[in-house]
């Protein structure tokens, strides 16, 4: 009989959850955080308690007999958080045991194929937002960088920023799952957000954006106009957070909002 | 009391002063700020890759090898370094140059702290990945060039900034200053504009091929040089390691794409340059010596960056893409369709067995897939299915290949059939007078026409001289 597994949405709870998955050869309905809300009486509910040390030792098993790269895949295809992922890494990591490293070159192969989309999206997210994310300085020298990215992605950008900006304050907010990365003399930890009370943005934070937008609008070159192009490569769901895009201040002036900090918080 | 009043009001107003101060400040770097970065915009390169400057303990940013597009303006061009020249008061007299002297336009300048503030607040606030800063000649090109170098000592010296930087070398300035430069600097480039000597007499008259050229050959030397001393100590100090780049303008002069090809292998050969950039000439002054024309030539620019590509990453020479004694690039059909129509006696390619160089041949299939081809074949023999599944369009491709023994198509292997599924114009053109005629035609579908051609259309051959020469110098 199938049956829908329940696992507590941490990645530790999932490795748990295909640990015994692959010790019993079952083949899941599916695997998810939340039962479904209309029942089945021929499906069955089977929750699984997260076990650190068993989630651990799979780990290890994956890295060891396939590589580094095949483990990393599964974390980025998890973190992707896209619909049904839980089967595709299950199946994904019954292949890499049994085929080893050279899993990562089954491009003809569905679970493979499948799993590295995921793979894909996410990273092209990730790259996408190293460049479209935009600090603004708060008062007290914070820099905070508000996004509301598809994927998973704040923790896959902390490195990158912490490299970058050794020496600053800095916090990258998820707005749609509440989290931020802080970062502060060179550490950085993932926080749930509660609340946000933002200091005021600093005093010369209006005239820096003002002199950002004058530069971008000032390079455009019209003759080549293509803004289909622009779209593509830079796609409008970005586009909130971006101080050059003026719609984004005519929007704030439309509902009359002077502080454009109001609709953060 | 009245004294405590007259101390309030005194700071009062010195704030109010401070910040009136700050205003106007604001205001004229705003306005600078508008002027440098519009006559900096029609340089095209806005690279921030090839180069892994690695983060410094107390300093702000490091360069990311792969590069990172910040933003994408409405013509679609990726924004990834603060692009901005430090005068555009320029003693040059270009004709195609928006910041010629004889040209009515604002003018200004920076000062050095400017560049070095706007620099690091944008940095700051992840707008941009670093600096690229050029500059208009201004007295003479020593006394820019050390303006310039100023600029990137000071940032990496006293702002300890870390990131990206492209400099402009300036031809002509001293051989010194240039080397001094690329101890701070990732990428330095010198442009060469005009592919041939005589289009730059005429158009530039003041600027001399030999020098430009000589300015980018010291370069050249210079980093093989720090690259031999780098494998005997580790710990030389880095000497641009993202290399130099240079621009070429297409449409503005009369030379054939060939010609300009020939040119860009020599340079990537000889020079060991890591990018030519095409900028597809913009009309922004009128002057009887230029080509009228409605819009800039996009689309020969297009397929310049095609054949581009095909030189650095597919293994083609520049004489491979003009066979059968074509001089320019079919604007109709990418110049892979174009190379792999003229040579069907090497198709179609059995992809489970040809070698990697020949499967970049086959148009409709990049570096990525052919990689993906190579890796899978090892433990899977691909059909065509399989082919779909990793992703591959094998709209063009299917011509040219069989999966496993198959065909991947139903038409007739001939070369009109193929064209006409091949290019979506249709164009046909077989080189000779009568597809001159219908490039013509192609030319105006594209969207823009050449109203009058340069006078001078026999310059051709000198221009072959000229690369013959150039060929010689490197």
């Amino acid at each position: 009989m199938s049956a829908i597994y329940i696992y507590d949405g941490s990645f530790s709870g999932l490795l748990t959850t295909v640990s015994s998955l692959l010790l019993s050869g079952d083949a899941p309905e599916a695997i998810t955080t939340s039962p479904p809300i209309q029942g089945d009486l021929f499906i069955s509910l089977i929750s699984t308690a997260t076990d650190d040390e068993v989630a651990v030792r799979l780990a290890g098993d994956i890295r060891k007999k396939a590589s580094e790269e095949v483990f990393r895949n599964c974390i980025y295809a998890f973190l992707a958080e896209e619909n049904g992922c839980e089967k595709q890494i299950l199946a994904y990591i019954k292949k890499a045991l049994v085929i080893g490293p050279e899993i990562v070159s089954y491009h003809h192969d569905d679970d493979v194929i499948a799993l590295h989309g995921a793979v894909k999206r996410i990273r092209l997210e990730c790259h996408r937002l190293k460049g479209f994310l935009r600090f603004e300085q708060l008062k007290g020298g914070l820099l905070y960088a508000p996004v509301e990215p598809v994927h998973n992605v704040i923790r896959l950008l902390a490195p990158h920023f912490a490299k970058r900006l050794s020496t600053q304050k800095w916090a990258i907010h998820d707005r749609i799952r509440h989290s931020a990365v802080l970062f502060e003399r060179g550490r950085w930890a993932l926080f749930d957000v509660l609340s946000t009370e933002l200091p005021e943005p600093d005093s010369r934070e209006m005239e820096i954006q003002r002199l950002w937008r004058a530069f971008y609008s000032s390079i455009d070159i019209r003759e080549r106009a293509n803004p289909k192009l622009q779209r593509r490569l830079m796609p409008e769901r970005y586009w909130k957070y971006l101080p050059e895009l003026s719609v984004n201040e005519e929007r704030g002036k439309e509902k009359g909002r002077e502080n454009p900090y109001n609709d953060r918080l | 009391m009245c004294q405590w009043a007259m101390i309030y009001l005194y700071r009062l107003c010195q704030n109010l002063h401070q910040e009136i101060l700050t205003t106007f400040m604001s205001e004229t770097v705003l306005k600078k700020l508008e002027v440098l970065s519009a006559a900096a915009k029609y340089d095209v390169s806005c690279v921030s890759s090839g180069s892994s400057r690695k983060e410094q303990k107390g300093g702000l940013g490091n360069a990311s090898p792969s590069g990172v597009c910040h933003s994408f303006t409405g013509d679609g061009r990726c924004v990834s370094l603060l692009k901005i020249l430090y005068t555009n008061n320029c003693i040059y007299d270009c004709s195609y140059c928006v910041n010629r002297c004889s040209n009515d336009i604002p003018r200004a300048s920076f000062a050095e702290s400017e560049v070095e503030e706007l620099t690091m607040h944008f940095y700051l606030r992840n707008y941009i990945e670093g600096l690229f800063l050029s500059s208009a000649i201004f007295r003479s090109p020593d006394y820019t060039m050390e303006r310039l170098v100023q600029v990137v000592k000071n940032l990496r010296v006293i702002h300890r900034f870390n990131g990206y930087i492209h400099l402009k070398a300036l031809p002509g300035a001293d051989h010194q200053l240039i080397t001094e430069a690329g101890k701070y600097v990732d990428r330095l480039s010198a442009n060469i504009e005009l592919p041939t000597r005589e289009s730059l007499h005429t158009l530039a008259p003041q600027k001399d091929g030999a020098v430009i050229l000589g300015t980018m050959k010291s370069m050249s030397t210079e980093i093989t040089r720090y690259k031999d001393e780098k494998k005997r100590f580790k710990s030389t100090p880095s000497f641009i390691p993202a290399g130099q780049s240079t621009q070429l303008i297409v449409g503005a002069s009369p030379e054939s794409d060939s010609t300009i090809l020939t040119l860009s292998e020599a340079l990537y050969r000889k020079l060991s340059l890591r990018r030519v950039f095409y900028s597809a000439y913009v009309p922004v002054t009128t002057d009887p010596r230029l080509p009228l024309m409605s819009s800039p030539p996009l689309q020969r620019e297009h397929r310049l960056y095609q054949a581009d590509w095909l030189l650095r990453f597919y293994g083609f020479t520049a004489g491979e893409l003009f066979s059968c004694g074509r001089q320019n690039l079919e604007e109709g059909c990418d110049p892979k369709v174009s190379w792999a129509l003229s040579h069907l006696e090497c198709f179609p390619l059995e992809i489970n067995s040809a070698p990697y160089e020949m499967l970049l041949r086959v148009p409709g299939i990049g570096v990525r897939s052919a990689r993906k081809i190579v890796s899978a074949r090892r433990h899977h023999l691909l059909q065509g299915e399989d082919l779909k599944k990793m992703g591959l369009t094998l709209k063009r491709a299917c011509y040219f290949i069989t999966a496993a023994g198959k065909e991947l198509h139903q038409d007739a292997m001939n070369d009109v059939i193929m064209r006409k599924n091949l290019i979506r114009s249709g164009v046909n053109d077989d080189g000779g007078s009568r597809g001159k005629k219908k490039r013509e035609i192609s030319r105006r579908a594209g969207g823009y026409e050449q109203l009058t051609l340069f006078p001078l259309e026999s310059e051709e051959s000198t221009a072959a001289e000229y690369i013959c020469t150039a060929h010689g110098e490197l």
